[in-house]
């Protein structure tokens, strides 16, 4: 049955853009699920789990196992027979790929602290543009944001003020305020959100992220 | 999931390789990508999928150092 749930046309582009600044997919850094997605997008209207499912099995060496759980996920946890936005950011903005992220970081050997700035900095957030020149941007908790990144090809001028998604120390869109709250409310209902802001308390400087150099081949630097 | 972790290739076996994390911890993986010893790869699940440019592996490899990213 899940995968005859379908994905709306928002639901997708939302989680293409996740997908696109995401270092972790395999074989250089998202290009896979972007260029799958992508196509998925531009065909229009809903699109079948299954269409989203067998993205990670496409022209693949090795199937990402991660993003396969993320797929299975948002499929498998839904009451609704859809997959819209809300859903996207409830999964990424929320305490389910908050737990995965800090496994993985701790599996992989590092500081607790630093665990927990590597998971506020997976996590899908809400932010307002500072100083747009420098790309820098402030949270709902006052805390600064440094080193933001565009994906690559956006064109978009963001000015100071403009309330936009951050995913991976990216600004991946801009939000309507309303969104805005909806997705506070989903980061702060996270307890290992609220851990990561208390070790983070003023700033957040992405290019002190061992993923940073990786980002920036992604924005195209 | 993170795959940004580069790891150092030690000893090439047979059917295995022999990598060393930025801790010093070494595991035996799969792989899927000619390597040479010294090159730096990335790894999911026990496989190895890429190999990773070595300017790029000592310039993440450093930052973890300076934030003290290590246990």
């Amino acid at each position: 049955m899940i995968d005859k749930k379908v994905i709306t046309p928002a639901g997708l582009e939302l989680l293409l853009k996740i997908m696109q600044t995401c270092p972790a997919t395999p074989l250089n850094g998202g290009e896979h699920a972007k260029k799958h997605l992508q196509k998925l997008c531009k065909k229009g209207g809903n699109i079948f789990g299954c269409e989203l499912r067998a993205v990670v099995d496409k022209e693949l060496l090795c199937r990402c196992e991660g993003e396969m759980d993320v797929y299975s996920h948002l499929l498998e946890n839904t009451q609704k027979n859809f997959v819209d936005e809300q859903e996207i950011m409830e999964y990424f903005g929320g305490n389910v790929h908050a737990e995965k992220i800090l496994e993985n970081a701790q599996r992989d050997g590092l500081h607790p602290s630093y665990s927990l700035k590597v998971v506020y900095g997976h996590l899908l957030v809400p932010v307002i543009i500072n100083d747009s020149e420098e790309k820098t941007a402030v949270d709902s908790n006052g805390t600064t944001i440094e080193h933001l990144l565009t994906i690559n090809g956006d064109k978009t001028l963001y000015a100071q003020g403009d309330i936009v998604l951050m995913h991976y120390g990216f600004i991946i869109g801009m939000i309507s305020g309303a969104k805005m709250d909806i997705l506070q409310a989903i980061n702060q209902k996270s307890f290992l959100y609220n851990d990561a802001v208390g070790v983070i308390k003023e700033k957040m400087d992405f290019a002190t992220m061992h993923y940073y150099p990786r980002s920036l081949k992604m924005a195209g630097k | 999931m993170c795959l940004t972790l580069p790891k150092k290739v030690i000893e090439i076996k047979e059917n295995s390789v022999i990598v060393e994390n930025h801790i010093g911890a070494r595991q035996e993986l799969k792989t899927i990508v000619d390597l040479s010893i010294g090159d730096f790869v990335v790894s999911q699940r026990g496989i190895i999928i890429e190999t990773m440019d070595r300017g790029q592996a000592e310039e993440i490899l450093n930052i973890l150092q300076k934030q003290g990213g290590a246990i």
